[in-house]
C-alpha cells in the first residue's frame, strides 16, 4: 500500500515536472564549413565543446554551403545555427525564420559587446540577421622568405613595383607562379578582379548604384591581368585551396586571403608556427603612389533560425540552447581568443579584440595596416548575386584567355550588368 | 455430347481462372516495385515537371504559378540554347569516340593471346571506380602545373611550356570527353564483345582463304554483324552522356566561360547558384524532351527483340 502511494506520488511529481518544465529542444543543429577542413576540424570541435551546448555538427564544403542551407530549409530538415560568409547575407537574408538579433538582445546591448562597424557585416535593412564570428579583410599576403630570396626588401606600393617584384620572384624561382591569381571559378576571379579594379581607381557601381564598369580603369585592370598571364607571372586553373598550398610550399609569393592565411601556411609549409614569420600581409598596391589602398571586407557570420532550439515554451528566448550556443561562439572572449590562437581568426567581440593576445600579435598589427580603406564586394552584395558574378567573371576570363579584348569585355560586362539590374 | 461441352466449358473456365490467377500473382509481385517506382521516380519527376510552370526562387516562400513564362525565358536566353549546343557536342563527341575505342578494344580482346582474361578484367577498372574519383584523377593528370600529362609532354620535348588543359575552351571540352570515354569504354567493349561471341568464325576463315585483309574482314563481316549492337549501344551511350553531370562538374564546373556547361550543369546552376527552381525545372523539361527520342528508340529496340 505504502509502496503504491509512493509510486503514485513519484509519478505525479514526474508528470508535474515534465509538464511545467520549460519546453525546449536539447540539441542544436549547427551547419558550417570549417569542420569540413581537416586542419580546422579539431579546433572548431574544441570550441563547440567549450560552449557546453549539446550540438549536432553538420559540415559542408565551402562551395556547397549555400546550396546545403537552401536544401535543408526547403526540405524542412533541422537547422538551428549556420555559418555564413558575410557577403552571402544579402542573398540569404530572404531565408525563412531568420532571427533578428536586435529582437533578442537589443541593438544597444549588441553594440556594447561588439563594435558597431563589426556588427555592420551582419546587418541588412536595419536588421541584425548575422552575428560576426570572426572578421577581417581579404588582403594581399606575401611570402617574406620568397621575397627576400628574390632580393625584394620592401613591399611593393604601386602596381608597377608589384609586377617588378613578380618578375624578380620568377627569376629566383623559375618553376613558381609568383602571384596565385585565383581564376578557377567566377566567385574567386571576381574578388581578385574587383580588388585590382579598386587599385586602378575603378568601380563596378558608383556611390549612387549606377553601373560604371565600362571605364578606362576597367580596361586598364583587364590589360594588367592579361599581361600577368602573358608573362607567366600567374597560372590559370588556380583556386583558393591551390593558392594556399602554393603559398605554403613556396611556389607562390603573393595571393589574396583572409587572416586565416597564417593557419594554412603553417599547415602547408609543414613547419607549423615556425613559418609564421614568413607570412606577411601587405597593402594592395595601387596604380600610382598616393592613391587609397583597398582591401575587400570579409568575415564569417553566425545566423540563427527561429526553430525549437531557439525557443523556450514556443517563444524566442535567450535561454534557448541555440541562442546560448551562438552567444558563446560570438561573444565569449575566452572561446574567441582560443579560436584566434589556434587558427588566426580575428574575433568580433570588443573584449576579445582588446586582449593583449590580439593587440601584441605582429601579424594582426600588419594585417590591420594592410587594410587601407576596405570595401564591400560589390557583386556578392547584390540580390541574385550569382548572375552578377557570372557576368563579370566570364568577361574577365574571356580576356585572360585571349578570347576578347579588354575593351570588348568591359563593354560587354556593362551591358550584362545593366540587363541584370533591370 | 452434353457432358463433353460441360467438360470443355469447365476446362476453359479453369484456364481463364488460371490466367486470372497468374495475372493477380503478377500484379502482386509487381506492387512493391511499382510502389517504389511511383514514390521514388514518378512522383518526383512529375513534381519537377510541374515546377517548370511556377516561379520559385529563394525570394518566394511558396511557388507562384506563371504558366509558360519560364519556357519563354529559355527561348530568349542565348545561354540556355548555347548549353543545348554544348550538350550536343559533348554527347556526339563522347559517344562516337567511345564507340570507336570500345570496338577497337573489343576486337583486341576477342583475339586469343596469353593473359587475355587478365587484360579483360583490368579493362573493367575504369567502370568500377566511382566516376567522381575518376574525374579527380583526370583533373590531376591534366593539371596545368603539376599534371603528369604536362610532365610527359615537357619531358619528351613535345611542348616548351605547360598546357592549361582545363583553362581553355577546347582543352576543357576534350578533357571531359576523354574522361567520360575512359569510363565508358569497359561497358561498350562488353557489348561489342558479347556481339562478337555470336559471330560465326568460319565466315572469317572463309574470307581469309579468299584473301580478305583485316580491314575487309572488319568492314564486310564484323561491322554488319554488329549493326544491331551498334544501334542499341549508340542509343544507350547517348542517353548516358546526356545525363552526365558528376564528371563535368568535378572536372570543369561547366567552365571556362561556360564552354562545358551542358544542360545538366545549367539545371544545377539555375537551381543552386541562381536559386531559381522553376527555371531549373523548365530546363529539365527541355532536357527530358532531348532525351525522349533516344529513349523511345531504345525501348522499341528492346521490345522488338522480345
Amino acid at each position: 500500500m505504502w509502496n503504491s502511494r509512493v509510486l503514485k506520488k513519484q509519478l505525479a511529481a514526474a508528470i508535474f515536472a515534465v509538464t511545467t518544465a520549460p519546453a525546449m529542444a536539447s540539441e542544436v543543429t549547427f551547419l558550417n564549413w570549417v569542420t569540413a577542413e581537416p586542419s580546422n576540424k579539431p579546433v572548431i570541435e574544441g570550441l563547440i565543446a567549450k560552449t557546453g551546448v549539446e550540438t549536432k555538427v553538420l559540415d559542408s564544403a565551402w562551395g556547397d554551403m549555400q546550396k546545403t542551407i537552401f536544401l535543408r530549409l526547403r526540405t524542412k530538415q533541422p537547422l538551428d545555427v549556420s555559418q555564413l560568409q558575410a557577403r552571402w547575407l544579402p542573398t540569404l537574408a530572404n531565408m525563412p525564420n531568420l532571427v533578428d538579433f536586435n529582437d533578442l538582445y537589443g541593438q544597444e546591448y549588441l553594440e556594447s559587446v561588439i563594435p558597431a562597424e563589426v556588427l555592420e557585416a551582419g546587418r541588412i535593412n536595419g536588421k541584425q540577421l548575422g552575428l560576426p564570428w570572426n572578421t577581417g579583410s581579404i588582403s594581399l599576403v606575401a611570402n617574406r622568405n620568397m621575397l627576400e630570396t628574390s632580393g625584394i626588401t620592401e613591399a611593393p606600393v604601386t602596381v608597377e613595383q608589384f609586377v617588378e617584384a613578380l618578375r624578380k620572384v620568377k627569376a629566383a624561382y623559375p618553376q613558381s607562379t609568383p602571384y596565385a591569381l585565383m581564376t578557377k571559378s567566377n566567385g574567386l576571379i571576381t574578388a581578385d578582379f574587383q580588388t585590382w579594379l579598386w587599385a586602378h581607381g575603378g568601380l563596378i557601381f558608383d556611390q549612387d548604384g549606377k553601373v560604371v564598369v565600362n571605364s578606362a580603369e576597367t580596361v586598364a585592370t583587364l590589360k594588367f591581368l592579361k599581361s600577368l598571364v602573358d608573362e607567366g607571372l600567374v597560372s590559370l586553373d588556380v583556386d583558393r585551396g591551390a593558392a594556399r598550398r602554393m603559398f605554403g610550399q613556396e611556389s607562390s609569393a603573393f595571393y589574396f586571403d583572409a587572416p586565416v592565411a597564417r593557419g594554412f601556411a603553417r599547415d602547408f609549409s609543414g613547419k607549423g608556427a615556425e613559418y609564421d614569420k614568413h607570412v606577411y600581409p601587405i597593402k594592395t598596391p595601387v596604380l600610382e603612389a598616393g592613391m587609397t589602398h583597398r582591401a575587400m571586407e570579409w568575415g564569417h557570420l553566425l545566423v540563427l533560425f527561429n526553430g525549437k532550439a531557439a525557443q523556450v515554451d514556443g517563444k524566442l528566448s535567450k535561454e534557448a540552447p541555440a541562442v546560448k550556443f551562438i552567444e558563446e561562439l560570438a561573444m565569449n572572449p575566452e572561446i574567441q581568443l582560443d579560436y584566434f590562437t589556434k587558427a588566426g581568426a580575428i574575433p568580433g567581440s570588443k573584449e576579445a579584440r582588446a586582449d593583449s593576445v590580439i593587440t601584441s600579435d605582429q601579424y594582426i598589427v600588419d594585417w590591420n595596416n594592410s587594410l587601407g580603406v576596405p570595401r564591400r564586394d560589390q557583386l556578392s552584395s547584390m540580390r541574385n548575386s550569382a548572375n552578377f558574378i557570372a557576368a563579370v567573371g566570364e568577361e574577365v576570363q574571356a580576356v585572360i584567355l585571349g578570347q576578347k579584348s579588354a575593351e570588348e569585355a568591359a563593354k560587354e560586362m556593362e551591358v550584362r550588368i545593366q540587363r541584370l539590374v533591370k | 455430347m452434353v457432358s463433353t461441352q460441360n467438360t470443355d466449358k469447365h476446362t476453359t473456365g479453369r484456364r481463364r481462372s488460371l490466367k486470372a490467377g497468374d495475372r493477380r500473382f503478377a500484379l502482386m509481385i509487381l506492387i512493391p516495385a511499382m510502389t517504389a517506382f511511383l514514390i521514388m521516380v514518378f512522383y518526383p519527376f512529375m513534381d519537377a515537371m510541374s515546377m517548370a510552370f511556377y516561379q520559385f526562387t529563394i525570394y518566394d516562400l511558396e511557388p507562384i504559378f506563371i504558366g509558360f513564362s519560364n519556357f519563354q525565358s529559355i527561348l530568349t536566353n542565348p545561354y540556355v540554347l548555347e548549353s543545348w549546343v554544348t550538350t550536343a557536342i559533348f554527347v556526339v563527341g563522347t559517344t562516337a569516340l567511345t564507340m570507336c575505342v570500345g570496338l577497337a578494344w573489343a576486337l583486341l580482346m576477342y583475339q586469343n593471346f596469353f593473359g587475355r582474361s587478365v587484360f579483360r578484367t583490368l579493362t573493367l577498372l575504369p567502370w568500377i571506380l566511382p566516376s567522381t574519383v575518376s574525374a579527380f584523377i583526370w583533373a590531376w593528370m591534366l593539371n596545368g602545373k603539376y599534371g603528369i600529362v604536362n610532365a610527359l609532354l615537357l619531358g619528351s620535348g613535345v611542348v616548351d611550356e605547360n598546357i592549361q588543359f582545363l583553362s581553355d575552351d577546347l582543352g576543357a571540352m576534350m578533357a571531359i570527353i576523354l574522361t567520360r570515354t575512359w569510363i565508358s569504354i569497359p561497358l561498350f567493349m562488353s557489348f561489342f564483345l558479347a556481339g562478337l561471341q555470336g559471330l560465326d568464325f568460319q565466315q572469317i576463315e572463309a574470307a581469309r582463304l579468299d584473301g580478305a585483309s583485316n580491314w575487309v574482314v572488319v568492314r564486310r563481316i564484323i561491322l554488319p554483324h554488329l549493326r544491331p549492337v551498334f544501334l542499341v549501344t549508340a542509343a544507350l551511350g547517348m542517353i548516358g552522356n546526356l545525363q552526365q553531370f558528376d564528371i563535368i562538374y568535378a572536372l570543369t564546373g561547366g567552365g571556362p566561360i561556360r564552354s562545358t556547361t551542358v544542360l545538366s550543369i545549367e539545371v544545377y546552376t539555375q537551381a543552386f547558384q541562381n536559386w531559381d527552381l522553376g527555371m531549373a525545372s523548365a530546363i529539365g523539361v527541355l532536357w527530358v524532351f532531348t532525351l525522349m527520342p533516344l529513349v523511345v528508340y531504345y525501348l522499341r529496340s528492346l521490345f522488338k527483340e522480345d
